[in-house]
C-alpha cells in the first residue's frame, strides 16, 4: 500500500487485499499518517482482490475515527469483488463510495 | 424410440458454476437440468437415451443411480471432448436406423431448458438468471409437481417450507421445498430459493438465485446474484467470490473441515438446537397476534409483473 498526503487529504493507494492477514497493519499505518489537519481520508480500493470481515471492520473503524475528527472517509471505486462483499455485508450502505471522477484528488 | 443427449462440458462464461458442479446437474427449481431433459424425452416417446458426458461423469452416474425410476434405458458414454450434434448423429444415429426421434430432436445439447432455445443457459450469468426467471411459470405448472402452493400470483412455495412471522415476500418468487425463512427477512422480488435453503433473520434476497442447501446469514443482502454454497456470483457484473465467513454464506451440507473442534460438540449442539427450537415455538405461542397476514407472513403487492391478473 502507498500513502500520499496533499493538504488536508490522505489518500491510500495500491491496496491489493484487506483481510485477516493485513487489516491490522493497514489500520495502524493509516492512523499513524493521519494528522490533526487531515479532513479527508480516501482509500482507493480499485485494486483490492480480497476483502473479508476484518477488512470491512477496519473500514468502518476508520470511518468512525474520521467522523470523530470532523472529517470523512471515502472509498474510491471498489473492485467488483470488494463491491460484492460490501453489498453482502451491507457495508456499502455505511460507507461513502465514490467514483474516481468524484474524488477530491485524482 | 432413441435419442442422444449431450451434457455440456466446461463453459468459459460460467467457470465459477462449472467448478462447483457439472452443468448437466445444474439445479433449476427443485430439479436438475438433466432431469427436465429426460422427462421431456420420455414424454416424446423416447425409451433409450445415449447420454454423452465430458465433465463430471462420476457425479452424473451417481445422480442417475439415486433411485429414480426413469422407465427408460440410459447409456452413459464418457468422452474426452464434447461432440457436436452432427458428430453425435454420425456416431449413433446412422442412416437407415429406425426408432429414432426425427431430426433435430434426435440429438440435443443441454444448452437450454427443453423447449426454450431462446434462453441459452451458458452464455453468461445474466442469461442464466434470465432463463431461470423465464422457466419459473413452466416449472410451477408441471403436472407432476406435488405439494407446490401458489400462495399469491407469481409466488410459489414448496412442501415443508416455513416462514417466521414477519417475513415479507414480494412477487415473483419461487420458494422450494424445506426452505426456512427467518424473522424479518425480505425475499423477492425475483428471488428463486432452491430446496433446503435457509434465509436467516433480517436477510434480504432480491433478483437472485440461491442454490440448494445454502444458508444465507443474518442481515446479509443478496441482490443480483447467483449463490451456490459460499460461492457468490454477481450475474450483472460477472464477478465471483468465495465467502470464507460461514456466518455470512455457507453450504449447509458441506462437511466440517478435518479436525474441526466443533465436531466434538456436534451432538451436544444438535441437541441444544432441538431444545432451542422447542423454546422458540413456545415463545412464539406467547406472542400477541400481529397485524400481519393470518398465514404468518406478509405479501407485498407493490412489485408485480404487468401481465399478472388484476393489473390493468
Amino acid at each position: 500500500m502507498n500513502l500520499e498526503k496533499e493538504g488536508d487529504i490522505l489518500r491510500v493507494n495500491r491496496v491489493k487485499a484487506l483481510d485477516a492477514t493485513n487489516s491490522s497493519e493497514f489500520q495502524r499505518r493509516t492512523i499513524s499518517e493521519l494528522e490533526t489537519t487531515t479532513k479527508w481520508l480516501e482509500i482507493n480500493m480499485s485494486q483490492v482482490r480480497h476483502l473479508d470481515c476484518f477488512g470491512v471492520g477496519v473500514l468502518i473503524a476508520l470511518r468512525d475515527l474520521m467522523r470523530r475528527r470532523g472529517g470523512e472517509l471515502r472509498v474510491l471505486e471498489p473492485s467488483p469483488p470488494a463491491q460484492q462483499f460490501m453489498e453482502l455485508t451491507r457495508a456499502s450502505r455505511l460507507l461513502k463510495i465514490v467514483k474516481f471522477e468524484d474524488a477530491i484528488v485524482c | 424410440m432413441n435419442a442422444v443427449l449431450i451434457c455440456p462440458g466446461k463453459r468459459p462464461a460460467l467457470n465459477a458454476v462449472g467448478d462447483i458442479l457439472p452443468l448437466a446437474l445444474l439445479p433449476v427449481m427443485g430439479r436438475t437440468l438433466l432431469e427436465y431433459w429426460l422427462d421431456y424425452l420420455f414424454d416424446h416417446g423416447v425409451r433409450q437415451v445415449f447420454l454423452v458426458v465430458t465433465d463430471g461423469a462420476e457425479q452424473v452416474r451417481a445422480w442417475l443411480a439415486q433411485g429414480t425410476q426413469w422407465e427408460m434405458r440410459i447409456d452413459l458414454v464418457e468422452k474426452e471432448r464434447e461432440p457436436t450434434a452432427a458428430e453425435a448423429r454420425a456416431e449413433y444415429h446412422k442412416n437407415g436406423d429406425t426408432g429414432w426421434l426425427p431430426e433435430p430432436g434426435d440429438v440435443s445439447v443441454l444448452n437450454c431448458l427443453p423447449g426454450a432455445p431462446e434462453y441459452p443457459l451458458f452464455e453468461g450469468y445474466a442469461g442464466l438468471f434470465e432463463a431461470f426467471k423465464h422457466w419459473l411459470p413452466r416449472a410451477a405448472t408441471a403436472p407432476d409437481r406435488i405439494g407446490l402452493h401458489k400462495i399469491e400470483p407469481e409466488i410459489w412455495v414448496g412442501l415443508r417450507s416455513h416462514f417466521s412471522k414477519d417475513v415479507v415476500i414480494e412477487s415473483p418468487c419461487w420458494i422450494g421445498e424445506d426452505v426456512f425463512i427467518g424473522s424479518g427477512a425480505i425475499v423477492g422480488p425475483g428471488a428463486i430459493l432452491e430446496d433446503g435453503v435457509v434465509i436467516s433473520a433480517g436477510a434480504r434476497v432480491a433478483d437472485s438465485f440461491v442454490g440448494p442447501h445454502t444458508r444465507v446469514g443474518d442481515f446479509t443482502e443478496i441482490t443480483r446474484s447467483l449463490v451456490f454454497g459460499n460461492c457468490l456470483i454477481n450475474w450483472h457484473t460477472g464477478s465471483a467470490i468465495k465467502v470464507e465467513e460461514e456466518f455470512l454464506l455457507c453450504d449447509i451440507q458441506a462437511p466440517f473441515p478435518t479436525g474441526y473442534v466443533g465436531q466434538l460438540f456436534g451432538g451436544a449442539m444438535a441437541a441444544n438446537g432441538l431444545r432451542l427450537k422447542k423454546l422458540s415455538s413456545f415463545c412464539n405461542s406467547l406472542r400477541r397476534p400481529s397485524r400481519l397476514d393470518e398465514r404468518g407472513f406478509s405479501i407485498s403487492r407493490t412489485l408485480r409483473s404487468p401481465n399478472s391478473p388484476g393489473v390493468p
